[in-house]
């Protein structure tokens, strides 16, 4: 009835609005994958470089040092002990010379052709041999420790974050039961039952270790599990175990490396002040710790026997840390501008 | 002589604008007037109840506060303390002593022959649970001493009676475990018996004034004690504090200590000083072998241990504290016989030596009768330093004559446990002498002894101990020779354990200070202290 | 909140007692026992054993140091000091390692917060890196080198300080220990502020505090410090418990007689009731860090409290 219905649309009631030719163009970026990303981040920090580049040196002396001179770990000379370094070439400049207050010791003691480059402790070992296969023992109980950690740790920590509720809480409680024991109880009766060493370091690093890994990993999936990703999965039925692996660990992987960063030196200390309590590696088997812990009682007599494996611990710990470090902003895309 | 001025050069770096000495040691008094020394010590007091403590830092401070009825003077020569003097019925099997008529306990009340008979009923008392009892304990098949009775004739006189004679029953008398207590107060205190310094009450020069477990002892003197006149030129007060390491030497280098150890890490740089003392101990380091490990139990594999280790070259180089080589199984300066003889000049050297060629030889013929090519042991010592150097030093010896070794290490009380169980091949071990005489040693490797952990067994030892016990247990001559033999077939013949050494003890100590007494069995005293001026 | 409060507490509390069996257990399981002395004899051994009641099967025990423990009694010394109560040996050894662990916390945090929040500032220039590196040299050496290159220096040459603990000036000589100490608390808190701090500072809240035109002290003061604080809080708990556990070595360099040392000694002469004691001790500390952690995170943050009340 209106009179608006015998409206007639003419041809110019409608006009394009851009009329131009412009066409709105995507800009093409070169697909990076998330590891490159990583580490072109990575490579611009230069301190964690640098780090990366001493651990893989430190590790090489590991692997080869035991074995560049003729003397073994355990092989005593002890008409050699208390030697201070002296290494040739170097000995010129006035440094590493085998000098201590002001004499020549090799030359005192009638060695004059013996060149020990770390010096030697006081039963007469090479130092430069017990340092090196210290590192590789210290290395893998390291290594391992934190392997098993990473396993315990990870899965524990995915389990508890994701299903929460009861679950979360008794796995919680366990979690601060074994932690709330203070770990020279437990590796002191893990060597006693086991045979103490190696072995019951490494068991008792794994009791106690992974709990730090464990807290890092549930926060981690508490923070995650509700994205709409995951929130999606779950709708389209996947099955929980599908979604911790495949949805939300690969999320989460970047904090679990950086803490297993974390907990390499913390496994090296660990084992270090054990060793200092006195249920350490047993003799004559060589590890940092041990080695710190013997040096410690001639700090003020021969320094060189301590400082020598403090010097390489202190740079391991500093690499790993700093490595962590930057490992965490390169995986952290936040921090990329700043 | 270079050697000398060079440590010297090193010292004086070392201790910077310290005189190298200690210096006065007033500081640590706190103030009071007198003279006061301090003394480091790494082990703490046990126990101050002289029936249950067991270990020497009590003993050391029980011998500070109380007293026996004998003391040990600079020669080991008992002594007149609480008894004044005794009687020696002539077949050596009564002894009559007869109490000082002005000993008396801190608080005043007279010290009498029942104190004596509370405390030693006390000793061998079961429910006490002493690990002294068996020096003593008449109710047992047999007891160190021989002893059959004791009573109080009246309140100075105090009998006792044996069964067979004992040399060193007089010695003995000095040893805290035998010390009196005074039944009324000890009743009273109940369980709280000397668990702090008003819990207890001394006989002794000094007296307990504090005690902080773990941490410092402090005595004064005791003007009760009867010989208090002759104790007017001592220390007035004598402070025990229990730190360790470099921290408690360079305080020393700073003057607040008067003693302490020092560690064969640091000895080197003070070599030659005259504050330094060296002195033996009574104990004795040994391999212990197991004889239920099917390589040990073959005597070639134990000489090739034997001959392996050059046991002066381990004193000299790697202990450095005064230790010296063992001869055989006892101890020197340790022991003497009636004639003031050594048992070691009677017995000589018996061990077989190091020799690396016979190492070689004998471990190669014992691998054949074996019929196998290596042998691996394990080698069990507890966490100290020392046993830790000394380990590594075994190990390397037994790997060059052959053997292939493993090492475990544990906190001592786990080690004589891992012994106890039969759990080892073989373990660094130590014994430490209860009495003056070589007995104490022996009887650990008797047949079915509970000390004997490597099982040893052999009836040419176990006849030779039997012998000197019974038939030649009245005349001392023959009693020692029998315990040569018997020495000689152990680590001779049988090889049945490997000496190591006897552990020596160096110190610094403040020159001004004198009087401290070693005794290799007894308890080494420290009521004799005096500090020049 | 009362509510949440007493459902942790009782959580707490059943922890410990757990805690508590599980050392028992493990005390079962140690080889070894405090009387294995040579010179006892069976007979008196199993005296001995009588006597402490260590002959009673495992629940009578744990059931009589359950009561015992109530009313403060936690049984006598078998090894160490014989016979002594181990609570009066375990109170006065508290308090020293206590003041210590915080004399360190104390230097650890001024220092640890000073570090991170100038590594922070710096993100990625040298001030950052210089400040990661000085952190991180303090975890790298053991507590006990420094501790005796500050007994040696500090305390021997300079005279400035005691060298051993001396009870009469406790305070002045636990300077030493506590600086040796601080180290690691140091490090560990420097690293968590630059992280909490970077986090914070790269937020929207604070770029739109930054973009409104406040000036930067003002934002990292009033908004940043205050946002990155709250995690610290958190684990200041932690860390102060493993100063306290881990305070043993340096106890043994100054000389001082601190629970550490004690717990070393109790293990060591297989001392079952100084060891559970000890050991107990610290589980109670590192629980009520969790428990007061855990409560005070909810008083901080009202969201968190509300999500807890909320979700159970």
């Amino acid at each position: 009835m209106s009179q608006n219905l015998n409206y007639e649309f003419s041809e110019d009631d409608f006009k394009l609005a851009h009329d131009s030719n412009d066409k709105l163009m995507d800009k093409n970026f070169v697909a990076t994958s998330y590891a490159k990303d990583v580490w072109t981040n990575f490579k611009k920090n230069k301190g964690a470089l640098i780090a990366a580049v001493i651990i893989v040196l430190i590790t090489i002396m590991a692997i080869i040092g035991p074995g560049l001179n003729e003397h073994t770990f355990k092989s005593i000379i002890t008409e050699h002990a208390n030697l201070v370094p002296r290494i040739p070439g170097l000995e010129k400049l006035g440094i590493f010379d085998g000098m201590r207050n002001g004499e020549n010791q090799y030359v005192a003691k009638g060695f004059q052709d013996v060149y020990y480059w770390f010096g030697t402790d006081a039963l007469g070992r090479d130092l430069f041999t017990r340092v090196w296969s210290g590192t590789r023992i210290s290395l893998m109980i390291a290594l391992v420790a934190v392997l098993i950690d990473v396993c315990i740790g990870m899965i524990y920590g995915l389990i508890s974050g994701f299903f929460g509720g009861a679950v979360d809480m008794i796995m919680q409680r366990i979690a601060e039961i074994l932690n709330g024991i203070p770990t020279l109880v437990i590796v002191v009766l893990f060597g006693l039952v086991l045979k103490p060493g190696v072995t019951s370091i490494i068991f008792a690093l794994m009791i106690t270790g992974w709990i730090g890994m464990e807290r890092i990993t549930r926060a981690q999936v508490l923070k995650v599990k509700e994205q709409e990703y995951v929130l999606a999965a779950k709708t389209l039925g996947a099955k929980d175990f599908y979604i911790i692996f495949k949805e939300i660990l690969p999320n989460i992987f970047g904090q679990i490396i950086i803490e297993s960063m974390f907990s390499i030196p913390n496994a090296i200390f660990t084992e270090a002040y054990l060793s200092f309590v006195g249920v350490g590696v047993p003799e004559p088997t060589a590890s940092l710790g041990s080695l710190i812990s013997s040096g410690y009682n001639s700090m003020i007599t021969y320094p060189h026997m301590l400082m020598i494996p403090v010097v390489v611990l202190a740079l391991l710990m500093l690499s790993f840390n700093l490595l962590a470090d930057g490992l965490r902003d390169a995986f952290d895309p936040k921090m990329q501008n700043k | 002589m270079k050697k000398l001025l060079v440590s010297a050069v090193a010292l004086a770096m070392l201790a910077g604008c310290s005189s190298g000495g200690a210096a006065s040691t007033a500081n640590t008094s706190g103030g009071t007037a007198g003279k006061s020394v301090t003394i480091a010590t790494d082990t703490d007091i046990l126990s101050m109840n002289s029936s249950t403590s067991t270990d020497g830092t009590s003993f050391i401070a029980l011998t500070m506060c109380e007293a026996g009825l004998t003391q040990l003077d600079e020669k080991n020569v008992p002594v007149s303390d609480l008894a004044e003097s005794w009687d020696v019925s002539s077949d050596g099997l009564e002894y009559t002593f007869h109490i000082r008529k002005d000993a008396k306990w801190s608080d005043g009340t007279a010290l009498t022959a029942n104190d004596f008979v509370y405390a030693w009923n006390r000793l061998i008392d079961p429910e006490t649970a002493s690990d002294y009892a068996f020096l003593i304990d008449k109710n047992a098949e047999s007891n160190t001493t021989n002893i059959k009775d004791w009573t109080a004739e009246d309140d100075q006189t105090f009998k006792v009676t044996l069964s067979k004679p004992c040399d060193f029953f007089l010695s003995l008398c000095a040893f805290p475990s035998l010390f009196p207590l005074n039944e009324k107060f000890v009743e009273e205190q109940g369980d709280q018996y000397a668990l702090t310094t008003d819990n207890m009450l001394y006989c002794g020069p000094y007296t307990l004034t504090e005690w902080t477990p773990s941490t410092s002892w402090k005595f004064v003197k005791n003007d009760q004690y009867w010989d208090a006149a002759s104790y007017a030129e001592n220390v007035d007060e004598a402070n025990w504090i229990l730190v360790q390491g470099q921290s408690a030497i360079l305080d020393y280098q700073a003057g607040n200590i008067d003693y302490v150890k020092l560690t064969s890490e640091v000895i080197d740089d003070y070599a030659g000083k005259e504050d330094v003392v060296t002195s033996l101990t009574g104990y004795s380091w040994y391999l212990s072998l197991n004889f239920h490990n099917e390589a040990l139990a073959n005597n070639n594999i134990r000489k090739a241990i034997a001959y392996a280790i050059n046991t002066d070259e381990l004193c000299t180089s790697v202990l450095k504290d005064g230790s010296t080589p063992l001869e055989g199984i006892v101890t020197k300066s340790t022991t003497a016989n009636a004639d003031g003889k050594d048992f070691r000049s009677i017995s000589g050297t018996v061990v077989p030596g190091y020799d690396e060629a016979k190492a070689k030889e004998a471990f190669e013929a014992g691998c054949k009768e074996l019929g196998v090519d290596s042998v691996t042991l394990e080698v069990l010592y507890e966490d100290a330093d020392v046993s830790k150097n000394c380990a590594a030093y075994v190990m390397n010896a037994l790997e060059k004559a052959g053997f292939t070794t493993e090492a475990k290490c544990e906190p001592k009380k786990s080690r004589l446990q891992d012994m106890q169980n039969d759990n080892y091949d073989v373990a660094l071990h130590r014994w430490g002498p209860d009495y003056a005489d070589p007995q104490t040693y022996m009887d650990l490797f008797v047949t079915g002894a509970s000390n004997n952990y490597g099982h040893y067994e052999s009836e040419k030892y176990d006849s030779l101990i039997e012998k000197a016990l019974t038939t030649d247990a009245t005349d001392s001559t023959k009693r020692w020779e029998d315990f040569a033999e018997a020495e000689k077939v152990l680590v001779n013949e049988d090889t049945a354990i490997i000496p190591l050494y006897q552990a020596g003890n160096t110190a610094l100590q403040n020159t001004k200070l004198t009087g401290i007494q070693y005794h290799g069995a007894g308890v080494d005293s420290y009521r004799h202290m005096k500090l020049a001026a | 909140m009362k509510k949440y409060i007493g459902k942790r507490l009782l959580i707490s509390l059943a922890t410990l007692l757990v805690i508590l069996l599980v050392l028992f257990v493990m005390m079962d399981l140690m080889p070894g026992s405090p009387f294995n002395d040579e010179k006892l004899t069976e007979a008196q051994k199993a005296l001995l054993y009588a006597k402490y009641g260590l002959d009673q099967p495992f629940l009578t025990r744990f059931i009589t140091y359950l009561k015992n423990m109530l009313t403060g009694d936690f049984g006598v010394s078998y090894a160490i000091n014989k016979d002594f109560s181990v609570s009066s040996m375990i109170s006065s050894r508290l308090w020293i390692s206590v003041k210590l662990g915080f004399m360190a916390m104390i230097i650890g945090t001024i220092l640890g917060l000073i570090l991170g929040i100038l590594a922070a500032l710096n993100h990625n220039t040298w001030i950052d890196t210089l400040c990661s590196t000085i952190s991180v040299v303090g975890v790298s050496v053991p507590s006990y080198v420094f501790a005796l290159l500050l007994c040696y220096f500090i305390a021997y040459k300079l005279g400035l300080f005691p060298i051993l603990y001396n009870a009469a000036q406790q305070g002045k000589s636990l300077v030493l220990p506590a600086i040796a100490l601080s180290f690691s608390p140091t490090a560990n808190i420097a690293r968590f502020t630059r992280s909490e701090m970077l986090d914070v500072l790269n937020s929207d809240y604070i770029l739109l505090v930054k973009s409104k035109g406040l000036k930067d002290y003002k934002v990292i003061l009033k908004h940043a410090m205050r946002n990155s604080l709250i995690p610290i809080v958190t684990i200041m708990g932690p860390i102060l418990v493993g100063l306290l556990t881990g305070s043993s070595v340096v106890e043994k360099v100054f000389g001082i007689p601190g629970l550490g040392t004690l717990l070393i000694t109790a293990i060591q002469s297989n001392d079952y009731n100084v060891t559970i004691a000890c050991a107990f001790v610290y589980s109670l500390m590192y629980i009520v860090a969790i428990f007061v952690v855990d409560v005070l995170y909810g008083v901080i943050d009202p969201r968190i409290r509300v999500a807890k009340e909320g979700g159970k």
